[in-house]
Order: structure tokens, then sequence, then C-alpha cells
């Protein structure tokens, strides 16, 4: 008898492991409970069906059966339909849908989360959506981050000290998301910390790193004539070499902020700014520093002596 | 004087004898306003008026342009129109009449085809309307126009826009920076583009849109955001898209929520408020929300008219209702061509064109105004037309003051000395029932009210007590009724008769010199304060009644930062015998102070901090730590951004405090903070202290 129970529980299983790779599910709370018995990923689908007509264009694109066919096994699709005046129904499957709801910047947006209900990532509004080729191609992408984090994360945990560290801080480096909405990924730092407690891997640093903290200790410790005592915590982060370019360019910026402030580092500032400039020179904050060093000290451009 | 018979009152029946009734609506009846419904009928006369009154106003731009060749086709058809005419006409206030019907015919000029479309014709009077503002740039005008245009035709607006009249359009087109229009590399067309593409979002969500944006004082350079570097070095970023990736303060995230509204199609407006900016979002006709708002005290930097918060709602209440402003403009447009040659007839037109529209409130100023200049009403005409303003304009009282104070110097200087406290009076047994849409400066009106009786200590005491008689039984104007007669009699000689009228009106003492009976006849003033939530008043009374707290100084380490809940507003859940309102300010104060529940379930009190912030930790103080400590456990304590979300970040059944949570990164927007007790017994709840310490976002 027991055996027999044991055997309709496992064709059960297998039904809803077999149903979940590819499949369209109703609800997030659902979505969860199958994608954590078949370890596949949630792509959620946003969009407001009486209010949001650009969503309504992608929503034919995801509704189309060839898109849950395109992306393969391993992923349950869910469509969330933020409607501005939902109905009594509406309201309960919105309910359901919470766990799942990111926070998001524009409507329609493609999020994926993993089979655990973690956010992997998302494209919000149909700029972000484009520039990645599309609904499809957006969604796979999610689905290709999580797999490839999934996989440097599996070898992490056949891995110890530094180099169990610096997989998992890889597989945060693959997601692009610092530490996740909420800090969701909070557990993965501490992992990090236990294996590596002296941070050799840098990854301590890079995922507790803080550009307004920075910014703030420049201002603070100037106010208070503590220039060296900032300096010295500035040096500290200038050697962690996992810094992504985008920190070591607010780096700069906050090491910028104290020798402004520090009379005797003032001529520092420049060559400070041509670090910033130089670590990524096309990207946003590398523009910035090129714009603010033109703004600054004019004279040598117009002298078109080198920077 | 010379009479003036018949009054407005007296003439409204006449009114509806000699005028035709000019009922219609000012636009087509193509189903987008349920409202709107026009006469046919009517058309022709009330088309005539509007023509007539376009004509007085822009008679001269009228013949040059109907004489050019460039825009004699446009004005032949546009004056053959009746719903093209009713959008400039019947829109709110024309401010340039002149420099309107410009754009207008430019907009006719570049997209000949497009304007054929009624959605794109009010789209086209809406830039006209908002363009003619004074420092608007005539020649930017059709640019936006085409952005909407372009955005509508492509379905990147929210479906509300296309529902829209001229008036609502009016809050959309005219995006841009604290009420005044803005270039690119401000909040100009290219930022519109941006937040149109790249904030789209439910339309309450926009109330929120503001934080996408980080509140940063300094930038990552470290300089300051009241410096001149603060954005520079990111010129080569749009300026919206710039806000959200360096961060700004109040005016910067605020016009961010306020313009990605109005990029995705939804009327918006950013507002001041003392020391800070906020902005509002009308999330559906007739529901403006205020966002990042942190006081009713705000100005609005677009408006049809007006700039206080009760003026947006009675905005949307009386051009809301298209047949009856139609109908009463059509009255107005006759009054203003009569009230030179025939102000006796132009006296009737008004009467009947607020008799169409009783909360007309730009109509009732006008008519004040011509009443006072050109008619010169008796002592028994100004009580008549102050009751009428009173009564129509009850349910607004702030608006309903603005209008009587315009006639209070003509008709205080008309009535005989005894009648005139009544003139103010009146006023006040009109309000005192109702709660108007908003806090407003109340206080002032007091002020104003007593300067213009111009009476002594004496008698301006007199008149307090008669308001305070009236307003002891309103909810919300209680409160700052005591708190303004405080301020003006509550120190110095005067003090005595204050507290003497506290006891008179509350029967709780019977000489100034008892001190439990006024802190008696305090307390319910205090208690009032916190229903109405109004800080103000609270903090008023609270620092009034200073004299009568004893003195609970319990000194506990504070958290880093300034102290965000001076300033603001205890409410508590209940209030017994055992409560000393007096004590409710002190709570929120290093002074120290008390609140005293009565018996119940889930017993608590919200603080509504002085100021919005980023919490570093709380403080809270019991009142007794020993046989009565068990009432408050377990004991837990909530945050909120709006009062209304609210977060955990403490629990406790320890009952021996003062309780200290540190809570530096886990509460980044505060602007409420809860504690209660969270069982289901049905006990008393006190404590001496919650003190809310961080670093202010305002």
């Amino acid at each position: 008898m027991i055996m027999f129970r044991y055997a309709i529980r496992g064709l059960c299983l297998a039904a809803c492991v077999s149903a979940a790779h590819g499949q369209r599910v109703a609800d997030f709370t659902a979505a969860l409970g199958l994608a954590k018995a078949s370890k596949a990923n949630i792509a959620v689908f946003v969009h407001g069906s009486d209010w949001n007509r650009p969503g309504e264009a992608a929503a034919k694109v995801w509704n189309n059966p060839r898109f849950l066919s395109a992306l393969g096994a391993g992923v349950l699709l869910l469509d969330m339909d933020r409607k501005e005046n939902p109905t009594a129904a509406d309201a309960a499957l919105a309910k359901l849908n919470e766990p799942g709801n990111p926070q998001l910047r524009s409507i329609p947006a493609i999020a994926l989360y993993d089979c655990g209900g973690r956010l992997v990532g998302s494209y919000a509004g149909t700029a972000e959506i484009d520039a990645a080729g599309g609904l499809l191609s957006a969604t796979k992408k999610l689905a290709v981050t999580c797999r490839e984090r999934d996989q440097v994360w599996q070898i992490a945990s056949g891995s110890s000290g530094v180099m169990k560290a610096a997989r998992l801080g890889q597989g945060l480096d693959g997601m692009n998301i610092g530490l996740g909405p909420k800090d969701v990924y909070k557990p993965v730092l501490e992992d990090i910390r236990k294996a590596d407690p002296e941070d050799k891997s840098g990854y301590i640093g890079k995922y507790t790193f803080s550009s307004d903290a920075l910014v703030g200790l420049a201002i603070d410790k100037a106010e208070h004539k503590q220039f060296e005592e900032a300096d010295k915590e500035f040096a500290k982060w200038d050697a962690n070499p996992r810094l992504s370019p985008r920190q070591r360019q607010e780096l700069q910026a906050a090491r910028f902020a104290l020798y402004q402030r520090w009379p005797a580092k003032k001529q520092d500032c420049k060559p400070l700014l041509k670090k910033m400039r130089d670590i990524d020179p096309k990207s946003e904050l590398g523009r910035a520093a090129a714009t603010y060093l033109d703004m600054l000290y004019p004279a040598s451009k117009k002298a078109g002596t080198p920077t | 004087m010379r009479r003036s018979k018949p009054t407005i009152l007296s003439c409204l029946a006449m009114m509806a004898m000699v005028l035709p009734a000019l009922c219609a609506g000012a636009t087509g009846n193509d189903g987008r306003n349920p409202a709107a419904v026009p006469a046919a009928s009517a058309a022709p006369e009330q088309l005539r008026l509007a023509l007539a009154e376009l004509n007085r106003v822009a008679g001269p731009a009228i013949v040059k342009m109907s004489a050019s060749s460039e825009t004699r086709w446009f004005m032949q058809d546009l004056l053959a129109s009746r719903d093209r005419i009713g959008d400039l006409m019947l829109s709110g206030p024309l401010l340039d009449p002149a420099k309107s019907l410009r754009i207008l015919a430019a907009i006719w000029k570049e997209d000949p085809k497009g304007i054929a479309n009624r959605q794109e014709q009010t789209t086209a009077a809406a830039v006209a309307l908002m363009f003619a503002k004074d420092g608007w740039p005539e020649d930017k005008a059709f640019k936006r126009y085409k952005f909407f245009r372009d955005a509508r035709v492509a379905g990147q607006l929210h479906p509300q826009f296309d529902t829209f009249e001229t008036w609502e359009k009016c809050f959309v087109v005219s995006a841009g920076s604290n009420g005044g229009w803005s270039d690119n590399g401000g909040w100009g067309d290219d930022s519109l583009v941006w937040l149109r593409d790249n904030v789209k979002l439910p339309a309450i969500a926009y109330l929120d849109a503001c934080w996408q944006a980080p509140y940063k004082l300094n930038n990552l350079f470290g300089d300051s955001i009241h410096g001149a570097n603060y954005y520079a070095p990111f010129s080569h970023e749009i300026h919206a898209e710039r806000v959200r990736d360096v961060g700004g303060v109040c005016g910067s995230l605020s016009h961010y929520g306020a313009n990605a509204a109005r990029a995705n199609g939804l009327p918006a407006t950013t507002m001041g408020e003392p020391g800070h900016c906020a902005y509002a979002v009308r999330v559906a006709r007739g529901d403006w929300r205020p966002g990042y708002s942190l006081s009713w005290q705000r100005g609005l930097h677009i408006s049809l008219w007006g700039s206080t918060w009760t003026q947006l709602i009675l905005q949307e209440k009386v051009l809301g209702d298209r047949a009856a402003y139609a109908d009463c403009m059509a009255h107005v447009w006759q009054a203003r061509a009569l009230k030179d040659k025939t102000p006796e007839l132009a006296e009737q037109a008004y009467a009947a064109a607020l008799e169409a529209q009783a909360l007309n409130f730009p109509v009732w100023t006008e008519s004040v105004d011509f009443l006072k200049s050109s008619r010169k009403p008796t002592a028994e005409s100004w009580e008549v037309i102050g009751a009428s303003i009173c009564t129509s304009l009850a349910a607004y009282p702030e608006a309903a003051w603005d209008v009587l104070s315009r006639a209070a110097d003509p008709a205080l200087k008309a009535l005989p000395a005894e009648r005139r406290a009544g003139f103010f009076l009146k006023y006040h047994e009109c309000i005192a029932k109702q709660n108007g849409p908003e806090m407003w400066e109340y206080e002032k009106a007091l002020d104003a009210q007593a300067k213009a009786l111009g009476e002594d200590a004496a008698g301006g005491l007199a008149f307090f007590e008669k308001v305070l008689a009236i307003e002891s039984g309103s909810k919300l104007w209680f409160a700052p009724t005591i708190a303004w007669g405080q301020k003006c009699f509550g120190q110095g000689p005067s003090a005595a008769g204050f507290f003497a009228v506290l006891g008179r009106v509350f029967a709780s003492a019977s000489s100034g010199g008892n001190a439990e009976g006024i802190q008696a006849a305090l307390g319910p003033a205090v208690i009032a304060a916190e229903k109405a939530g109004n800080i103000e008043a609270f903090q008023a009374l609270g620092k009034a009644g200073a004299s009568f707290r004893k003195p609970i100084h319990v000194a506990t380490e504070p958290f880093s930062g300034t102290l965000l809940s001076s300033g603001g507003l205890l409410q508590t859940s209940s209030t017994c015998q055992y409560d000393s309102p007096v004590n409710h300010w002190g709570v929120l104060e290093e002074d120290g102070g008390s609140f005293h529940t009565d018996k119940q379930v889930r017993p608590n009190a919200i603080v509504r901090l002085g100021k919005l912030g980023d919490v570093s930790g709380i403080v809270i103080l019991g009142s007794d730590y020993g046989q009565n400590g068990g009432r408050q456990m377990p004991l837990k304590v909530s945050v909120s951004p709006d009062g209304v979300a609210w977060s955990e970040v403490f629990r406790t059944t320890e009952q021996q405090g003062p309780w200290r949570i540190p809570l530096t990164g886990k509460a980044a927007r505060v602007l409420y903070v809860k504690a209660e007790r969270d069982d289901e017994r049905s006990e008393f709840f006190h404590l001496a202290g919650i003190r809310v310490y961080g670093r202010k976002l305002q």
C-alpha cells in the first residue's frame, strides 16, 4: 500500500515536472510551486491591458504559441496584467502574483525569476526591451544569464576558500543587479564571507561598495580636517582589483570630492578626473569626467596640451 | 451713496425670464465627455456671444489675421466652428488671446491635415492657451503640439488623454519647470521624449515615480545641488535621464515625477510647499493626488486660476460641468459687454451667470469686483451678497473666504458697527460643518477678519469668543481657531481674558486663573488638532500648553542625524480620563511628554514626523516600566512613507525600556512611525516618548 502511494506521488511529480518544462502558468504562486519541483525559471511579462498600449503590442508576441516553443524547455511563462481598474478576480490574482511583482521603472517589462523565486534580471519599458533585441531575445538573454550563473555557482559548490568566493561573486556579476531587490542575494554574500573571510577575492568589497557612503566619508572627514584618514580608506578601496569599472570611476570621483576640499591635494584633482575618464572613456561616468575636466581646466584644452 | 436695487439675489428670478437659456455645451457631442450636452437650438446664440467676447478681447488681432492672406482661412475656419471657439473660450481664463490666436494659426499652417482631427484640435488649443503665458516662447509651441500629436497617434500616451477636453490637456502640455517653459538641457521636449519612452506606469504609480531618482544633496563628485556643478559634468545626458542617474533633491525629483506623468499624457503639476517642492498627478477625472507632498501649504505651479489646492479641486468641479460652465460663461460675456454702458443689465447678467454655476470662483470674484466698483451696494445688499458667497462656496471654505475678503472692505464701510462682526460670523456658520478639500490658511483669514473689524483687544477677544462658539462644533476649524486665539491673545495682558473665553466656551472654568480648567479646555483642542491632522494647530497648542506640562526629562542617547519627530504630529487611537493631551506634544521632542489611550484592542500612537527622513534610529520611552509596563507588551513599531503601507521594524515583549531601535539602511523614506500593542487584549496603552532620528529628505 505504501509503495503504491509513493508510486502515485512519483507519477504526479513527474507529470508536474514534465509540464513545468516550457508552459504557461496562471499565477506566480503556482509558478513557484512548479518551478521548485522542476528547477525551471519563471519569466514574467508585465503589462497593463486597460491602459498600456505599447504593452498590448508586446502581449501579442508573448501570447503567440511560437513564443513558448522558441524559448524551449525550462521556462515557465507568466502573464502579469497590472490593470488600473481591476475586477475582484483581478485583485485576487494580483495577490497570488505579489511575490513575483517586480519594482519596475516602466511597463511593459520582462523579468526572470529563478526556481527559488529570486529575481535574476529584467528589462523595463519598450526602450530597454527593444535594445535587447525584442521580447523573445530579452527573455532568452535573461535565461542565459540565469543558466550561466547557476553553472558557476555549481562549480562554486564544489570549491572552497577564495576559489569558491570568486565563483559565487562571478554569479552575482553576471546578473548585474547588486544584491537584488530587498537584498535577496545577501545569503550569497554571506557565503562569500564564510569562504573568504579576509576578502582575498575582493568580492566582499565589491558587493558592499557604496559610492554614496564614500562621497559622504569624503565630505565628513574633510569637514573635520581628517583628510589622511579618508585618503587611507580610499587607498584601501583602490587596492581592490575586483571593483567594476563603474565602481572604480565612482571611487575616483569620491576621492576627487576629498581632494577638492584638501588644500594640500588640490593639484591632484585633475589626474583623478583623467584616471576616472580613462577607466572607460565611453561610459556615462567617463564622459562626465571628460566634461568636468574641460569645465575645470579649460586652459589646457585651448592650448592643445595633451591631457 | 447710490442705492442699487434690485440686488443680485432679487434679480435672479427676473433673469430667468430676461435671458435666453444659453445652456449649450461648448464642445461637439462626440462622446468624449458625457457631461457635455449641447442644446442645438441654443448653439447659435452661445456662439454669437463667444465671438463677441473674443472680438472684445482680441479685436485688432482678429482684424489683422483676417486681412492677411496667410491667416485668413484659418480665421474663417475658426470663427465658424463652435467646437474650436469653445476650445479657446471655455477652457478657463484667456490670458493673452492675441498670442493664443497666433500660436493656433501657426499650428494650423504647419499641420493642416493633422489639425482636421478633433483630438489634435483640442491639443493645439491647449498648447495655444498655455504657451500664451508670459515667458513661454511662441516659436516653440508647434514642437510641443507635435510631441503630443505624434505620441498619441503612435499609441504612446495613456488612454485617458483621448478623453480629455482642452482645459484638461492644459495640465498635460504645460510640462516644464516650476510652471514655466523649459528648454532642452532642462525639462524640455527632449526630456519629455525620454520620460515617455522610459517611464510608463499606471496613472497612480506616477505618484511614486519621483523616487526612481535618488535623493542626494551631493553628486558623486561631492558637488552640492545648491551649486552650479551638480549636473554640469553630465551635460551629455538628457536632463530627465541624468536626474535619474545622478540624483537630486525635492525639486528635481518632483519635476521628474510630474513630467513623467505629463509626457505620458496625464495632467500633473509641480507645486511649492514651505521649504520643499512637491507635485500632483490627476489619476482620474476629478481625482488629483499629491505626490512627495509634505504639507497642505501648496502653491500650484500650473493652474487655470489661483494657486491653492482648493482652487485645483474647484477647477475640476467648475470646468467638469461643461453645460453649466458654458451657460455661466455666456452670461459673463454678456455682462462684460454691458457693464460700461448699462451696468444694471450687467449686474443681472452676472447674477444669471452665478445662478447657472454657483461654484464658478472666477465669476464670483469678477462679479464682486464689478459690484464694488460700479454698483456700490447698500449695507443690506452687502449682507445678502456676503451670505450668498458663503452659502454658495461653503464646501470650499478657502475659496469662500477669498471672495468674501474682496467684499469685506466696502461691506464693512457700509455696515453699521454693530452688524460688522455678523458679516464674518455668517461665514463661520456656513463653513463650520464643512471640511473643504484641504487645510488652508484659515488663521490668516481670522487675522484679516480681526484686522478688518479694527477692534481693540477687548473687541478682538469678543470676536474670538463668538467665532469659537460657532466653530466649537466643527471637526476641522475648532483647533485652529483656538490656536489663532492663543497666538493673538494668549500672552501678555490679554492672556487672562483669552483663558476666560476658553473657560466660558467649554464651561470648564469660571475664570482665567483656573489652570486645571484651562488645561481641560486645551485638551479637546489638542485632540481635535490630532484628529484633523492639523500639524500647525497641534504645534501651536502644544507650545501653548508648555506651562501646564510636568517636565519629563529622560535623557537617552540619540541616534545620528536630527530629531525628525520634532515639529510633527501625534495621533493616538483614543484618549481617556488619564490622558493629558497637553503632554502629547512632548512625546515627539527631547523634553519628553506622555499619552494614555483608553482600554481598547490594538491601541496605537502614530507619529507624523516633522520632516520626511532616512531614519537612523528610533527611541521609544515608556511612562511606566513597573507594574503597568506590561500594558505596552507586545510592543510593535512600524514605519511608513505615506501612513498607508507599514513595515514592521521592531517588536518586543521586554517591558524594561527605553527601547532603542537602530535602523540605518533599513528605513530609507519615512514620514510616519507607529507604536502599538499587538495582541487582542482590551487594555490601556501609554508611552512617554517616540523620538525618531535620521537624515532629512526635504
